[in-house]
């Protein structure tokens, strides 16, 4: 019973550092690739953007 | 269209390594990231190298571990002239921050209960934890970049600014809850409540001060003040290496001796790094920070293990010196024993000698009136010489004398013999006397033949004794594969308790419940029983369900080559 339970864990474990490998590597491709993020140039607000 | 911005108008300088630059123009912020992650790692490495299988231990290490990257990426987003980099690096520590706080609620969780959380809450961890990876690298975690007067900093949105901060207090709210719970059980059982409460304080001064700088950084975009949060670890790592000293938690003698090292090593060989008078003051202040509190523990300790060391050097003295004492007491007894048992010997033979020539009517017929108090004397010379015969043997085992003529000799033939000689006493007592063998050779042992004999009459005969209505079987069986031949005696006696079990093979132990049955028992026979059959390479054990049970005594003996 509990060796089951430590299966699903490490299971669900597992599948969490999956999930945020990938949800980096999306950040990675926003950010550093296609680069899509608003510049603020004064405090007004965002004066230049590539969308 | 890609965001143009021009580094140079802001005069931001290259970062090295990605995080050495001088956009860092405080080497505060240096030391806010350094030493709080340095010293964490290297404790957290220490403790898991001596406990890999401990769970606190683990989920100490991946806390710390979180908390190392959180840093660098912070240095990162300090350091890089970069925006891409600044964007990306302040986007995935959302993931670092909220893990190192997962990290800090398994540690605390383990710490108290030696295991991770059941997997319905580290299901609901996954949960709570899923629109992050949902909308990560969306708007929702980081709204822009903020340019307005060459200022380096991420617009925060709504995932960073209200759910994490909100997750990372769910968090320091349930670690709150299995602190208190866990002082409360201690305190009720008596348990090392300080240890608790010290570990809780620890952890919860980590994560608080922790968040506490995030929010009012966030809130307030004055981040270098935010810093400040970042001193919980070290507030942690203190306390933690207080508990591990004081309470000798997770067991390690050498972790702050391994950790001055460690610490001292790396703090050495980033002077060579540093380009400023500042910096290598900066790494002053650490060193002396890390001496200062590793050093007071270590010498703590070492002078606690001088201390018990002298104490155990005076106690091992005392105790040889007693060891030879009671080995010279030891043999003066064996030697009063041999001779006071000899000399009571020779008397004894001539009294049984005389009575039984005299029961047999050697000096003409004794009168009935007289039969029955010779036959009395005769009986208790005859027990006397027994009991005196294994004062003797017990004299002779210590001191080494007694001399076993090994050969082959069916053994099973021998119990046969024994158990039909024995069968008319058993008969008139009452009881059922067998013997059954499952051979699969000729029952031929290796030992000395007549000590056998001796050690299969006495345990036969003690289950006679002990035994007052029922069966008593011997049985004989051999195992080829481990090379012994076996003869088991079990009866329905009185059994024998757990208790005396554990010393019925110890000089005068007798069974709790054995004077009601027998009261002429020296305590001396199964002494001399298995010491007799480990000198043969057998041995003897016992097996007794408790007192009432019967009991079995099982005699083994090598099988002949």
């Amino acid at each position: 019973m509990k060796s089951k339970s430590n299966f699903k864990s490490t299971v669900l474990r597992i599948t969490l550092v999956l999930c945020i490998i990938i949800s980096l590597g999306l950040m990675y491709y926003v950010n550093m690739i296609e680069r899509k993020y608003i510049i603020f140039s004064n405090p007004a607000g965002p004066t230049e953007t590539n969308e | 269209m890609l965001p143009t911005i021009d580094p140079t108008i802001c005069q931001w300088s290259e970062a090295a390594y990605l995080i050495i630059s001088d956009n860092i123009t405080s080497t505060f912020l240096y030391y806010a990231h350094f030493f709080p992650s340095i010293s964490g790692l290297i404790i957290s490495i220490f403790v898991l190298r001596s406990n890999p299988r401990n769970s606190a231990a683990q989920a100490l290490f991946f806390t710390t571990v979180m908390f190392s990257i959180w840093c660098v990426l912070s240095l990162i987003t300090w350091a890089s002239p970069n925006t891409d980099l600044v964007m990306f690096a302040w986007s995935a520590m959302i993931y670092f921050e909220l893990l190192m706080y997962v990290g800090a609620f398994y540690f605390i969780y383990a710490f108290f209960r030696n295991s991770f959380p059941p997997f319905k809450t580290e299901l609901g961890i996954f949960a709570i934890f899923l629109p992050v990876i949902i909308f990560g690298h969306t708007k929702l975690n980081l709204l822009g970049f903020d340019f307005t007067d060459c200022a380096r900093n991420a617009v925060e949105g709504p995932l960073w600014q209200y759910y994490a901060y909100g997750f990372e207090l769910v968090f320091v709210a349930c670690i709150l809850v299995v602190a208190l719970a866990e002082i409360k059980m201690r305190r009720k059982q008596g348990g090392q409540v300080r240890e608790a409460v010290l570990v809780s304080i620890g952890i919860l001064a980590l994560l608080l001060s922790f968040s506490f700088g995030s929010i009012v950084g966030s809130f307030s975009a004055n981040w270098e003040v935010s810093q400040v949060g970042l001193f919980g670890m070290p507030v942690f790592v203190a306390l933690l290496g207080y508990i591990l000293v004081r309470y000798q938690t997770f067991q390690i003698k050498l972790l702050a001796t391994e950790a001055l090292m460690a610490g001292q090593l790396i703090l050495l060989f980033s002077l060579l790094s540093v380009r400023t008078i500042e910096s290598a003051q900066v790494i002053a202040i650490i060193t002396i920070l890390f001496f200062a509190t590793l050093g007071v523990l270590l010498i703590k300790s070492v002078r606690s293990e001088v201390t018990q060391r002298q104490k155990i050097e005076l106690l091992a003295d005392s105790l040889e010196e007693t060891n030879e004492r009671l080995k010279i007491v030891d043999q003066q007894k064996s030697e009063f024993v041999s001779i006071a048992s000899h000399q009571l010997r020779s008397p004894l033979t001539a009294i049984r000698g005389y009575t039984s020539m005299m029961l047999d009517g050697n000096f003409g017929n004794a009168p009935e009136k007289m039969r029955e108090p010779i036959e009395r004397i005769h009986e208790s010379a005859k027990l006397m010489a027994l009991s005196i015969e294994d004062f003797l043997n017990v004299s002779r085992i210590e001191s080494g004398n007694i001399k076993y003529e090994n050969s082959d000799f069916n053994l099973a033939e021998q119990a046969t013999h024994i158990v039909d000689d024995l069968r008319p006493e058993a008969t008139k007592a009452g009881l059922l006397l067998l013997f059954k063998s499952n051979l699969t050779r000729n029952g031929i042992a290796y030992g000395d033949p007549g000590k056998t004999q001796q050690i299969l009459h006495n345990l036969i005969n003690n289950s006679m004794k002990y035994t007052q209505k029922g069966t008593i079987t011997v049985y004989a069986h051999d195992d080829k594969k481990l090379g012994i031949l076996s003869i088991e005696i079990i009866d329905t006696g009185i059994g024998i308790s757990k208790e005396t079990l554990e010393g019925l093979f110890q000089k005068f132990t007798r069974a709790r419940n054995a004077n009601h049955v027998n009261i002429n028992g020296t305590g001396l026979g199964l002494f001399v029983a298995r010491a007799m059959a480990r000198a043969m390479k057998g041995d003897i054990t016992v097996h007794s369900e408790g007192e009432g049970k019967g009991s079995r005594f099982v005699l083994t003996l090598p099988l002949a080559q």
